[in-house]
């Protein structure tokens, strides 16, 4: 019997551990919180992806949010989309208005990345900033057209990008704070863009 | 089982299972309810089917450690609880370390469940299965209402289903086995009629 309860008490403390190890604690039950809660711990350096920019022109991402540009609010969307980015469009509108509003030009800026560089061309770029009305001062578009970058990047900052089965796709959306020394600092959720903004403008990341 | 296939047409049957398991991975696990509802239980059926290539001095052996059946049913609870939290989920998909930790538990889950199963005696039984059945139930009902997607690897649509699935599953497992329950013979005498 000794044995038995022995045995036991293994397997369930062998399974505790797992399911303890897996969600950070009990805490992080799935993989978009534990990212966020990660880079919340952690600052998250940003690999130097070739960008090209709605205007046609290109940078380098680590350079082009390296200091002394200010901190950027990140958003991965693609244009076809009419769902999640679409919230995320409006989202990028509003905080658009409120840099402007409040004259934080030179202290926040926003960046969207569309991961769909088949269909995303500079040139559609350009026509959804249009529709947008994306002031360029304050809200950049760019596309990845190198895919091993696209994938690095979009792994860096963990993103997953799914097929909706539809032709479209599904993809975790959220607001990526990077901070003056180019570092992902913090993961709001859609909906949250004070507290994006908040956290843009914080002592820490300027 | 038993009855009907010899222990070498069993074990080959379950290795056979593993193969096309293995590479009919990718296909299974694109979908979140064939991953759930039918990868996981043909992993467990070909653990099941292994029994018989345990060589009958090491299965006693074994028996030492699993009286009752407490240690495989516990097993089982814990690995299938496992497997239904959504970070898992997206790591199976994402990394085939983690994608072959989940086939070897869920196959030595097979395993433990057939060997403990005729061990347990019913209270037991009614214990581990209701008990699973009411935390499988609450994870398909968690599934099923997510305001959010809960897999970064899954469409919202499928969590929905999975969520039913497991309820149904749950309520089924519930069903059949009282349904054995009152098919088998009755072993205590007929009640006493009152007067």
């Amino acid at each position: 019997m000794a044995r038995t309860l022995f045995a036991t008490l293994l397997v369930l403390l062998t399974c505790l551990a797992a399911a303890y190890s897996a969600t950070g604690g009990f805490q992080d039950w799935t993989t978009e919180a534990a990212r966020r809660a990660a880079i919340a711990r952690r600052p998250l350096a940003l690999p130097a992806t070739p960008l090209q920019f709605a205007d046609g022109s290109r940078a380098r991402l680590d350079q082009w949010l390296a200091p002394p540009r200010p901190a950027t609010i990140v958003g991965f969307i693609y244009t076809r989309c009419n769902s999640l980015c679409t919230i995320l469009g409006d989202e990028f509108q509003q905080l658009q208005t409120e840099i402007t509003a409040r004259g934080l030009q030179g202290k926040v800026r926003l960046l969207s990345i569309s991961f769909d560089p088949r269909h995303d061309t500079p040139a559609n770029l350009a026509g959804y900033a249009e529709r947008m009305h994306a002031d360029p001062a304050v809200w950049q578009l760019a596309t990845v057209s190198d895919p091993a970058a696209l994938q690095a990047v979009l792994d860096r900052f963990g993103i997953v990008v799914i097929s909706d089965g539809m032709g479209g796709y599904v993809h975790n959306a959220a607001l990526h704070v990077v901070d003056r020394q180019a570092r992902l600092a913090a993961i709001e959720e859609l909906g949250a863009g004070r507290q994006a903004l908040a956290r843009a403008l914080a002592p820490e990341a300027q | 089982m038993n009855q009907h296939l010899t222990p070498r047409w069993q074990m080959t049957a379950g290795l056979l299972l593993i193969v096309l398991l293995t590479l009919l991975r990718q296909l299974l696990e694109a979908r979140m309810l064939s991953h759930m509802l039918l990868q996981f239980p043909l992993l467990l059926l070909a653990g099941a089917l292994l029994v018989p290539a345990l060589p009958n001095r090491l299965g006693g052996r074994l028996g030492r450690y699993n009286q009752i059946g407490i240690t495989g049913l516990t097993l089982a609870a814990g690995v299938s609880s496992l497997w239904m939290i959504p970070r898992l989920l997206d790591l199976v998909v994402a990394s085939t370390a983690v994608d072959a930790a989940k086939f070897a538990s869920l196959i030595l889950t097979g395993f433990a469940l057939r060997l403990s199963w005729p061990l347990a005696v019913r209270t037991m039984q009614a214990f581990f299965l209701i008990g699973w059945a009411m935390m499988s139930a609450t994870v398909g009902l968690l599934y099923q209402d997510a305001p959010v997607r809960l897999c970064n690897s899954y469409l919202g649509a499928e969590q929905t289903q999975v969520g039913s699935g497991l309820i149904v599953l749950s309520a089924a497992l519930v069903i059949c086995w009282f349904g054995l329950l009152l098919g088998e013979q009755p072993t205590t005498r007929p009640a006493q009629r009152l007067h």
